[in-house]
């Protein structure tokens, strides 16, 4: 599904390169679950958003179900997060002015989903992630559990093939980040592709495989079974 | 979708409600200011548009050797110019009756009563007059309006002050208390008219051999002549047809009659105006865009998420621009309700009717307005929309780190900008009013105080002697005379005046008095040398007075008892009076000549009587009496002489008041745009002063240091605003004759009201950061 070739990712101040990534070399099936790794400064919050498209990489090659990235255009890449991408971020990132059930209902919108359909999808998301009697609720009225549990719900109602996390339970305690966790477990048990970062080696545990990440470089990958 | 969008922004506007609020009024005001502005100059220049043929009517006009254009030109100057010129379909004279008599009316009614007033806009007028000009007839034709004799078209107003409920026409008006006049139409005379009657009757003489010049001509033009070929053929018709010798070349001209109401200097206003008017749209327009895009940086995490979510660019940026365009929506109707509010005040100010329901009939400003909000939407939405959108989603929340030094310019040099149009309108607010208060705290050369003007008539003018002894019997009445004009009104002038030494080349320019005995001591002005006119010496009547510009301009070594001539009439100088201020200070004191002659007492048009202070209402009303005993069948009215004199300087005092009211709003505009983007400049170095406290800095030191920036801009201000409001007022002072000298403190008191009010607006926002919990700031993310 994901092949990384020789990703690397640099910023240029004046004369002066500055590497957070490279050499980067990948790959990720379907139905995977994988977990980076990695200390403060490694690179792995830059990793993801390039996985993600949210950002640019600097060299290398990356293809996305065959098609490759680094050549595409912002249409296609949006088309790319419409159809295939869910995310979710440590910090939540719900939009502010919106209601629970106005968060779930953005992205259809954009990806033009017919009314009647768009009803139903969020009514069975929000069903799916109990949180009905919070629809009409703005995201500063909920806790930082239920913010992120909306994030995910937002981040699924495009039935996405891939989602990727960063830090999900960062913000969160321990049992919030035990739910959250279950959850996405649960999701890749149902074929749904997982690429997450994590500092917590009990939540990396929930991985297929962890990419340590160290200085810009992988370290090392284990492969769990 | 859409509802989404319209979600997000209310949601938006209502989290931001302070800078919306701010930032929406301040568009609002900027934008009802220019609709009102636009009202007025679109008034000023519709005059006489309603007329039919306005393509082929023109005013005669005349330059004076000296450059000078004049708007009246000689009685006898149109008929003979349409003999001579076929292009030259119809003319028509306006002829002013009452500037050379007292004009009343009497309507007598069935029940006895007589109904009775003077009138001061009374014009006789060739038979062509309403078949060139189209005022609207409420009763009666312009075909048959003038075709008899004794017919008189009276105006709408007229019409009820004489006969009320009654219908007008056929009704008998007496003229002078000789002359019987049958009212043969009312006509409304638009607002917009530069020609504005109450009584209009045909002219009894064709005037074919009168050469004075007090009142304008009108002629129609046919319809295929050549405009440019007639102008050049009668440039020089005066001096051709002028019965003897004319003191160099008089140009003749014709001027649209579309044009006439600015073409004497109204159009200098106008531009001032429109000026003004775009002036504080610009502001207003500046400050929105400037606080939109600095505030949108709170947008930033939004469109990073929606980017996230799948938006594509296209999206967005309708989103931002339909937003922006919405909020400036809003603010443009709630500067028609601001229009709606301040039009009343505008129509006092400027005497008009304006209505705002007629701003919708001008096609253009229904498209200039929904353009101007557009525009103004789309550039106050294009920083989100196009700078946020652009780039790589995750790089947006970097992007607004670099905000500050990426706008910085644009965003001083519209401060600065600001502060500098805002010390423009207060200099020249103070100088205004300096001026005026000077022009009207000038000692005149003469007291009106305490003086009561009644017009005159035959009755009185017949037996003045008895009427003026009769009224000196009040202990209360000071003072009797009589005189063709007030000392400060409308001037008279002639050439036909004569004396030892003259240079027979030289035409002169002097004003005359014609007045009864007393002239001088009623108005209590002071002789230098010799006496005033007494009636002790017979020989007086045909003596004059003059004045001490008079004794230069004539270069007499010792005035009293030399010999001059006025009209012919050869007499002695008996004194000389010091000078006044005849007309208005936008003017320079000229020669002036006085004479008691009673051969000119038919020019003789009121009555000044000097009260003592003590009992007014008792001495006005005994005055009545005795006028009433002299002259019953006439009308008796009366007003005092120190209004009039406010008339004099009614444009100067109008011009304060309206400048007044805009430097305040220029200033509100200004200060609205300071407080806001200090007030973001702030929340945006929140974190920093956190930083600044957390490491030792007071309250005192923080407040220095963010105010630094904003007053170097005020200084900077300062040297844009001086050199060009010196340069304006400079121009403008140059109307006055007598004008005050521009002092230095106005532009250091100017400099320091913007200094004061800049300083409190910023620190009031700093102050509320900087006393916050640092704490608080640094936890912000």
């Amino acid at each position: 599904m994901i092949r990384l070739k020789d990703v690397e990712k640099y910023y240029s101040n004046k004369f002066v390169k500055t590497w957070v990534l490279r050499n980067i070399d990948m790959e990720v099936k379907e139905g995977d679950f994988v977990t980076i790794m990695g200390p403060s400064g490694a690179g792995k919050s830059t990793l993801l958003h390039i996985l993600g498209m949210l950002d640019d990489m600097s060299g290398g090659e990356y293809y996305f179900l065959d098609e490759p990235v680094h050549q595409l255009n912002e249409r296609k890449r949006t088309g790319f997060h419409q159809q295939y991408i869910g995310f979710v971020f440590q910090a939540y990132h719900l939009i502010d002015e919106l209601t629970v059930y106005e968060n779930l209902e953005t992205p259809l919108l954009y990806k033009k989903v017919k009314t009647s359909e768009r009803k139903s999808l969020i009514a069975e998301t929000l069903d799916r992630f109990n949180i009905v009697a919070k629809k009409d609720l703005f995201p500063n009225q909920l806790s930082g559990g239920q913010q992120q549990l909306v994030a995910v719900a937002r981040a699924l109602i495009i039935n996405p093939k891939l989602i990727l996390a960063d830090e999900p339970t960062g913000n969160l305690n321990s049992k919030q980040g035990l739910e959250i966790m279950d959850m996405l477990k649960a999701l890749n048990d149902e074929g749904t592709t997982i690429i997450q970062v994590t500092h917590d080696e009990k939540k990396a545990a929930y991985g297929d495989r962890i990419i340590h990440l160290l200085d810009g470089y992988i370290d090392k990958i284990d492969e769990r079974n | 979708m859409f509802i989404n969008y319209i979600k997000t922004a209310f949601r938006n506007i209502r989290r931001n409600r302070m800078f919306t609020v701010i930032n929406m009024s301040g568009l609002a005001i900027g934008m009802a200011c220019f609709i009102l502005i636009f009202m007025w100059v679109r008034d000023e220049l519709s005059f006489d548009e309603f007329h039919n043929n306005k393509n082929e009517l023109y005013q005669l006009t005349i330059t004076h050797p000296n450059g000078s254009e004049d708007p009246n030109v000689p009685y006898a100057l149109a008929p003979v110019m349409a003999n001579e010129f076929p292009e030259i379909q119809s003319y028509s004279r306006i002829f002013k009756i009452c500037n050379l008599t007292t004009c009343s009316f009497k309507y007598l009614r069935e029940d006895g009563q007589q109904i009775m007033f003077y009138e001061d806009n009374v014009d006789l007028v060739d038979p062509g007059f309403f078949s060139m000009f189209t005022f609207p007839f409420k009763y009666g034709s312009p075909e048959t309006a003038l075709q008899d004799r004794f017919s008189i078209v009276i105006s709408e107003v007229m019409a009820v002050k004489y006969f009320g409920e009654e219908e007008p026409v056929g009704k008998k008006l007496t003229f002078n208390n000789s002359q019987d006049l049958i009212v043969s139409a009312v006509v409304q005379i638009p607002a917009n008219s530069h020609l504005q009657f109450d009584f209009i009757a045909g002219l009894s003489n064709n005037m074919m051999n009168d050469w004075n010049w007090r009142d304008p001509s009108y002629v129609l033009l046919d319809k295929n002549a050549d405009v440019r070929e007639f102008r050049h053929k009668i440039t020089d018709a005066l001096n051709r047809y002028y019965p003897g010798q004319l003191p160099g070349t008089f140009k003749v001209d014709i001027l649209p009659v579309t044009k006439v109401h600015l073409h004497f200097g109204g159009m200098t206003y106008v531009y001032i105006f429109s000026l003004i008017g775009l002036f504080i749209l610009f502001l207003a327009c500046v400050n929105y865009i400037n606080l939109s895009t600095a505030c949108s940086n709170i947008r930033a995490r939004e469109v990073l998420m929606r980017k996230v979510v799948g938006a594509g660019r296209k999206q967005l940026i309708l989103q931002f621009l339909g937003e922006s365009t919405l909020l400036s929506t809003m603010a443009l109707m709630l500067a028609l309700v601001l229009v709606k509010l301040f039009l009343p005040l505008l129509n006092i100010l400027t005497s008009k009717e304006l209505i705002l329901s007629t701003l919708f009939d001008n096609i253009f400003m229904v498209i200039f307005l929904f353009g101007f909000i557009v525009f103004v939407g789309v550039l106050s939405g294009s920083y989100p929309a196009i700078y946020l959108t652009s780039s790589h989603p995750i790089n947006i929340l970097r992007v607004t780190f670099s905000f500050k030094s990426n706008r910085s310019l644009f965003r001083i040099s519209s401060v600065v900008g600001q502060f500098t149009i805002s010390i423009l309108l207060i200099i020249c607010t103070i100088v205004v009013y300096k001026q005026l208060h000077y022009v009207q705290n000038r000692p005149l050369g003469f007291k009106t105080d305490y003086i009561v003007n009644i017009p005159i008539n035959i009755p009185v003018i017949q037996s003045f002697d008895s009427y003026k002894l009769e009224l000196l019997k009040n202990p209360n009445i000071l003072n009797v005379t009589a005189n063709q004009a007030k000392p400060y009104d409308e001037d008279y002038k002639t050439s036909g005046v004569d004396w030892n030494q003259k240079d027979p080349q030289l035409v002169p320019n002097i004003r005359y008095s014609i007045t009864q005995f007393d002239y001088l001591e009623t108005f209590e002005m002071n002789i230098k040398e010799g006496r005033a006119f007494s009636k002790e010496f017979p020989a007086d009547i045909t003596n004059y007075v003059i004045n001490e510009e008079a004794v230069r301009y004539m270069n007499l070594k010792n005035p009293v008892g030399e010999r001059i001539s006025f009209w012919g009439r050869e007499g002695e100088i008996i004194g000389v009076v010091q000078d006044f201020h005849h007309v208005s200070l936008h003017r320079k004191i000229l020669p002036h000549i006085f004479t008691v002659n009673p051969q000119f007492y038919g020019a003789l048009k009121n009555i000044s009587v000097k009260l003592n202070s003590e009992n007014i209402p008792e001495t006005i009303k005994y005055i009545q009496h005795v006028t009433k005993t002299f002259a019953p069948n006439f009308p008796f009215e009366y007003s005092f002489l120190d209004s009039g004199i406010d008339n004099l300087y009614k444009a100067e005092q109008k011009l304060g008041t309206i400048f007044s009211y805009f430097w305040i709003l220029a200033i509100f505009i200004s200060c609205m745009g300071i407080f806001g983007l200090a007030a973001f400049v702030t929340e945006q170095r929140y974190q920093e002063i956190g930083v600044r406290k957390v490491l030792g800095a007071s309250v005192k030191n923080i407040i220095y240091y963010l105010n630094k920036e904003y007053m170097k801009w005020v200084l900077i201000a300062n040297f844009i605003a001086w050199p060009i409001a010196w340069f304006a007022m400079n121009k403008w002072l140059q109307n006055f004759a007598y004008r005050v000298n521009m002092s230095w403190w106005i532009f250091f008191l100017s400099g320091g009201i913007v200094f004061v009010i800049a300083l409190a607006t910023v620190s009031l926002r700093i102050i509320r950061a900087a006393t916050a919990n640092p704490v608080d700031a640094l936890r912000y993310e």
